[in-house]
């Protein structure tokens, strides 16, 4: 006896190819920003539990004045953790990318001056909690993710910049919408 | 052509929103910092602290090797916990029973406490943690001593 295929499915026989490059517009930048999001959200909860850690962290970098550490240090981690919590969730996420690019360059002009000046400090990327990375690991950290938002922006230029079109591989809004 | 400022704009206006979100708990926590910084641990002493200007103090210097040879309080001992067992022994050479001990690293860091809680535990007192660190003791050094 042969089978049907139960109605309202449609039968849509897929190439390789085909599949590949819905990974590609779909999955990959989903992944992308899932792991931006990610480290973001890690990075500014591991602060907040410890504000008065990453003053000092703050303090070690030598270029803020003693005045704005207290407020950097109470600032930084919620952006961080709204930054996040923005890119994992695809809300705001034009601003959640703009933010983050900013953060990332700042964070990485700090760790390369850090370098640069010889300073014995540790990068303070993730709190005292998580355990302190040297400003090595840090800067080369922040290249990777650097990397990544670069691609993010790449993805969500070239989609917004072209006229959208209803996608059968969309469920609900699609990020760039937001 | 417009699409690119109008996603500029848009993403303009969300970092504003997102900042602005991030003000909320940052003004709690911003609060909550300022407090911790004005309230002191019943073994913490600020750079005003008559303690802290007495003739037989032992200070002793919880931050690394490099950041010692960089600069420290005069007459501070290092030990940290990297070398402890080595860096202990210059301890016991400088403390006598009754004076009393001070404990520093740099500003906002826990190694003091550390350091401080591991001395207690080998039965040395009275032992201080300097608040501020390093950086208190310096800020309150005339110029020309440094």
């Amino acid at each position: 006896m042969e089978t049907k295929p139960a109605e309202g499915i449609p039968l849509m026989e897929r190439s390789p190819a085909s599949s590949q490059s819905t990974w590609l517009r779909n999955g990959l930048p989903l992944l992308l920003r899932l792991t931006l999001g990610g480290i973001f959200l890690y990075a500014g909860i591991m602060k907040a539990l410890d504000p008065g850690a990453f003053v000092g962290d703050l303090r070690g970098f030598q270029v803020f004045p003693e005045t704005a550490l207290p407020i950097l240090a109470a600032f930084v981690p919620y952006l961080e953790i709204f930054v996040g919590a923005a890119l994992v969730l695809g809300v705001l996420y034009s601003g959640a990318l703009f933010l983050s690019g900013g953060q990332l360059l700042t964070f990485a002009a700090l760790l390369a001056s850090a370098m640069w000046r010889g300073l014995d400090i540790s990068c303070g990327c993730f709190g005292r909690h998580a355990g302190g990375d040297s400003v090595e690991i840090g800067l080369l950290r922040d290249g990777i993710l650097l990397l990544i938002w670069f691609a993010l922006v790449w993805i969500f230029v070239r989609q917004g910049a072209k006229p959208r079109q209803p996608s059968p591989d969309l469920i609900g809004r699609s990020v760039y919408d937001v | 052509m417009t699409v690119i400022p109008s996603l500029a704009i848009k993403a303009l206006r969300g970092a504003l929103l997102l900042s602005l979100l991030a003000c909320i708990p940052a003004a709690f926590a911003w609060v909550k910092l300022k407090d911790a910084a004005e309230t002191l641990l019943p073994d913490e002493l600020t750079m005003h602290d008559p303690k802290v200007s007495a003739k037989d103090v032992v200070w002793v210097d919880a931050r690394s090797q490099d950041a010692y040879d960089e600069g420290h309080v005069t007459g501070a001992i290092l030990l940290n916990d990297d070398k402890w067992d080595t860096l202990l022994g210059n301890l016991f050479a400088a403390w006598q029973p009754e004076r009393p001990i001070i404990v520093y690293c740099s500003a906002g860091c826990e190694a003091s406490h550390h350091v401080a809680d591991r001395l207690r535990d080998l039965g040395l007192e009275p032992i201080y943690v300097l608040k501020g660190g390093y950086d208190a003791w310096k800020q309150n050094q005339p110029k020309a001593s440094l």
